[in-house]
């Protein structure tokens, strides 16, 4: 089963194999606990992946494969009872949440090319992982979000797009705006 | 670049215990075992309270139909079938008038309800050996 898509396991699992979702826990846990784990803290990740694979057995069966694939829903609900369980802790920054505004400004890193964002001194530095998670804590939710799905879980824009309920335009400026910090945090 | 960024980042994902995996299977297992459960009693005790509802539905409906006088209407299919085959419009509005229709209404709603519980029942009987199986 391992080697079978995952739309594949969720067909399996609505004809009555209850061993697919078993596959699919196998497959989403790390990725959705390293998610979880850089926008809602590590010692939560655990429960709030717990959280979102109940909300998604809950609601598997309403699931269509032909509105978006099985990935984008589920870091979808990873993304929501992260912010859900942020919210009932608390510990959500208001400035994490209103830093939406100044979204649709026009910033200088849109004019920098690809190639140019992150300098090869950059990527050196960042090749110390633990140099890079510490960076990362350090980024502006938004921009982090957007990194790890885009660079972690190789997520296309639109993609990402979809798991945060944000513009494809928003999105890809994000991304350059997130290379230009991370770049500014390590040099 | 992209390629570089990409190989950087994955080298410094988060890896979470290794039975995050169990932990999470066995939890939804679980909530699985409390919904099946709790389907179980829903639907058994709706099951049962049709059942029981049916004995004095039944008793209603057997009385109507008996003082509306339907089994005489019916009862001339069989004596009479030449007949009822010859005047089968005016046999059949008479048959329909005297169907005593809210008691056969009650009869039958109770008659799907507790065949519907019953269906459910034996669905969430079977899903609980699974979820049993799969646990194991």
């Amino acid at each position: 089963m391992s080697g079978e898509s995952d739309a594949d396991i969720i067909i399996s699992y609505k004809n009555g194999n209850e061993e697919a979702f078993k596959e699919l826990v196998n497959r989403y846990s790390a990725p959705l606990f390293n998610f979880t784990a850089r926008i809602g803290g590590r010692n939560e990740a655990p429960d709030i992946v717990q959280e979102t694979f109940i909300k998604v057995w809950k609601s598997i069966f309403r699931f269509d494969q032909n509105k978006a694939s099985f990935k984008t829903w589920i870091f979808t609900i990873a993304k929501n009872t992260t912010t859900d369980f942020l919210r009932k802790k608390k510990s959500i920054l208001f400035t994490d949440l209103e830093k939406n505004k100044d979204e649709e400004m026009i910033s200088f890193a849109e004019n920098i090319p690809d190639e140019n964002l992150l300098p090869d001194l950059v990527l050196q530095k960042m090749e110390d992982s633990q140099l890079l998670n510490k960076t990362l804590e350090k980024l502006r939710l938004d921009y982090r979000e957007v990194l790890i799905l885009h660079y972690q879980e190789e997520m296309t824009f639109e993609e990402i797009g979809r798991v945060l309920n944000k513009p494809l335009n928003t999105v890809k400026s994000q991304h350059r705006r997130a290379l230009m910090e991370l770049r500014k945090l390590l040099e | 670049m992209k390629d570089k960024i990409t190989t950087i980042f994955q080298k410094a994902a988060y890896s979470p215990e290794p039975e995050l995996a169990l932990a999470v299977w066995s939890s939804v297992i679980a909530q699985e075992r409390k919904q099946t459960r709790l389907k179980l009693w829903a639907f058994g005790f709706t099951g049962l309270a049709s059942l029981t509802g049916l004995v004095p539905a039944f008793k209603i409906l057997f009385t109507d139909l008996s003082q509306s006088g339907f089994y005489e209407y019916f009862s001339l299919l069989f004596s009479d079938t030449g007949s009822v085959v010859t005047y089968w419009k005016e046999f059949s509005f008479s048959l329909a008038e005297a169907l005593p229709v809210i008691s056969t209404i009650l009869t039958l709603s109770l008659l799907f309800v507790c065949f519907l519980s019953l269906k459910y029942l034996m669905k969430q009987i079977i899903r609980s050996q699974l979820t049993f199986n799969a646990a194991l």
